[in-house]
């Protein structure tokens, strides 16, 4: 395991950022999603040492629980998500920097700087200085940066923020190089679920301060239930009810005749043409998708939300 | 094979000390003046004042130097390289003020505030160094800067005078007062630097950074003057002979507390001449206020959006 949090909290004054989060993150690479203010960078400042959490325990690999912070940060990686230099200097000094802060010993800073600027593609353009790089090469060398003491495990804070597809493309493949190719542990903190769900095994996908789910994207995708986008003629009311014995969730009705219907994994497409044939329908389209993350995470907030409103009673029970 | 046929490879080391990383970060710091024309030109500015301090030397020691002796000493003691006024002239006269108003303005005021402004404290933090380290690095690297130029000009020159006198006279003669130039100069550098750096620690833009600074040196010199103007008064019977405010005044302002101290710790006569731990107080107290904002300043949480 790459890292456990057990009933996490994080307090800011009053404001309660972390609630009692208790979620894993096994090695490999691993989402952590969640809308702006849902909690993750308190989350990971907190793994960085750079706040003690109010309540409830971390574990970062194999280190003790109160593990000094500069240790912490020898075996972590960290990429911001903001646009971060070091005013005047070039890539390779902002990298070699970053390894001396780390503790590698000035020679070692210097050979090391080179090789992972070379591994993050940036090449001549290590010798300019870091205020005129491209977008694209400012990510490559905050990666480097990340890389460049040989951490076990990189937090990567919105590596693909403001890139271009290319070099989204680009950075994806890193990423993925580093954890299939290196063995490295990655925390992709992210809100770009489709790199997410390309690059990422696992995710923890977080609210409000709290965890909504979490496990691997292709249980959380599949979820043993397959959508079905239906396109049907005759009448369509009659075949929406038809249709509800079949779904494990609510049918959406999308437009006047077009349908999504969620129905168990195992059950035989066959019944669903039964159905609506029965009901007087006719299949006009009949198309099926997997779920992708980002319908995972909408749908997760959309059941948290019921639950809220069902459990607030100033809410009605909505 | 080369590193660059390796792509990315396994990496062990024994890392450093906290002093080293502080260190490393002090270098930068102290080279930055160096990567920019404007940099580099300040710098050159700054070191002139230090050929003429070996001009100077030259005629007094070379072999018309009992001519220019003569002369040098009847105009001014800041002529004669065999004076302690000599060696400390230039961080109290108004050229080696303007160029140090200059310097910090421009070096170590945006120390920590051009950081800020581009986010670069995520770097830093987010490493093994802590805030308080990345400060001590950030003093230390502006603290060399003012060393180089304040305090290794005069003694090169002593050195170059040292090396050039006839006989042994000038070093049986200078070196009585030359080890306390130095410490006064180094006070005077670890001083001002620190306020330097401190003030850039509670801005939150360059521009406000550098106009707090000179707000605190220039507009504490207003003050001072402003104050001894209020406070001028005529004295007894005799209304013509007017006096100035009390000398201590002078202590309000950082620069003119440090002029007191070093020449103090130099022992020449000082112009105003008030109580030296009045200096040291002034100093003490903006010190102590500065680090109690900065600890508000520069935490941890602070860093990642």
């Amino acid at each position: 395991m790459t890292v456990q949090l057990r009933d996490l909290t994080i307090q800011y004054g009053r404001f309660v950022a972390v609630k009692g989060v208790t979620a894993e993150f096994p090695r490999g690479s691993v989402g952590l999603l969640g809308r702006n203010g849902a909690g993750k960078s308190s989350v990971l400042k907190a793994l960085l040492g750079l706040l003690w959490p109010t309540g409830g325990q971390m574990q970062i690999l194999d280190l003790p629980e109160n593990t000094d912070p500069a240790e912490i940060r020898r075996v972590v990686g960290y990429m911001p998500e903001r646009e971060s230099h070091i005013p005047l200097l070039n890539g390779y000094e902002t990298v070699r920097l970053a390894a001396e802060l780390t503790g590698l010993p000035r020679l070692a800073a210097a050979r090391r700087a080179h090789e992972v600027l070379y591994f993050a593609g940036l090449d001549e353009q290590r010798y300019r200085p870091v205020s005129g790089y491209s977008t694209g090469m400012k990510q490559k060398v905050k990666l480097a940066a990340a890389l460049v003491h040989d951490p076990q495990v990189l937090f990567l804070d919105e590596p693909t923020n403001g890139l271009d597809p290319a070099g989204r493309r680009d950075m994806l493949r890193l990423i993925q190089d580093l954890t299939t190719k290196f063995g490295k542990s990655i925390i992709l903190s992210s809100h770009i679920l489709s790199d997410v769900e390309q690059v990422c095994e696992h995710v923890v996908l977080m609210e409000e301060g709290e965890v909504l789910t979490q496990g691997s994207v292709k249980e959380l995708t599949s979820y043993n239930t397959r959508i079905i986008h239906l396109v049907v003629g005759g009448d369509t009311d009659a075949v929406c009810e038809a249709l509800r014995p079949l779904a494990v969730q609510p049918v959406e009705a999308q437009e006047m005749s077009r349908y999504q219907v969620t129905v168990a994994e195992d059950m035989e497409t066959e019944r669903l043409f039964a159905a609506v044939r029965d009901a007087g329908g006719v299949v006009r389209e009949f198309r099926e998708h997997r779920r992708t993350l980002e319908e995972v995470f909408l749908s997760a907030v959309r059941t948290a939300e019921r639950q809220d409103g069902s459990t607030d009673p100033a809410g009605g029970g909505a | 094979m080369t590193i660059f046929d390796t792509g990315y490879s396994a990496f062990q080391y024994e890392p450093v000390s906290p002093l080293a990383r502080i260190w490393s970060l002090a270098r930068m710091e102290f080279g930055k003046i160096f990567r920019s024309k404007k940099g580099l030109v300040l710098f050159i500015l700054s070191v002139v004042y230090v050929m003429v301090l070996l001009v100077l030397t030259f005629l007094n020691l070379g072999p018309n130097s009992e001519q220019f002796s003569e002369i040098g000493r009847q105009l001014s003691p800041r002529l004669s390289p065999f004076t302690r006024e000599f060696y400390l002239g230039y961080s109290t006269d108004a050229f080696g003020f303007i160029c140090f108003v200059l310097l910090t303005t421009i070096v170590s005021v945006r120390a920590i505030v051009a950081d800020k402004a581009v986010n670069a404290l995520e770097i830093y933090w987010t490493r093994g160094i802590s805030p308080w380290g990345y400060f001590l690095g950030k003093w230390i690297g502006s603290f060399l800067l003012l060393v180089v130029v304040y305090v290794a000009g005069p003694l090169v020159v002593w050195l170059y005078g040292l090396l050039s006198a006839p006989d042994v006279t000038f070093m049986q003669e200078t070196v009585k007062f030359v080890p306390s130039v130095i410490l006064a100069l180094l006070i005077k550098c670890a001083v001002l630097s620190f306020l330097a750096v401190g003030f850039s620690g509670l801005s939150s833009s360059p521009n406000i950074a550098m106009f707090m600074w000179l707000i605190g040196i220039l507009g504490s010199r207003a003050l001072v003057t402003i104050l001894k103007g209020f406070a001028r008064r005529h004295r007894g019977n005799h209304p013509e002979i007017v006096q100035d405010g009390p000398d201590w005044y002078d202590a309000l302002c950082p620069w003119d507390a440090m002029v007191r101290i070093e020449e103090h710790v130099v022992g020449i006569t000082s112009v105003s001449d008030y109580n030296v731990w009045i200096a040291w107080a002034s100093l003490g107290a903006l010190s102590v206020v500065l680090l109690v904002l900065l600890r508000r300043n520069l935490r941890t949480t602070e860093v990642m959006a």
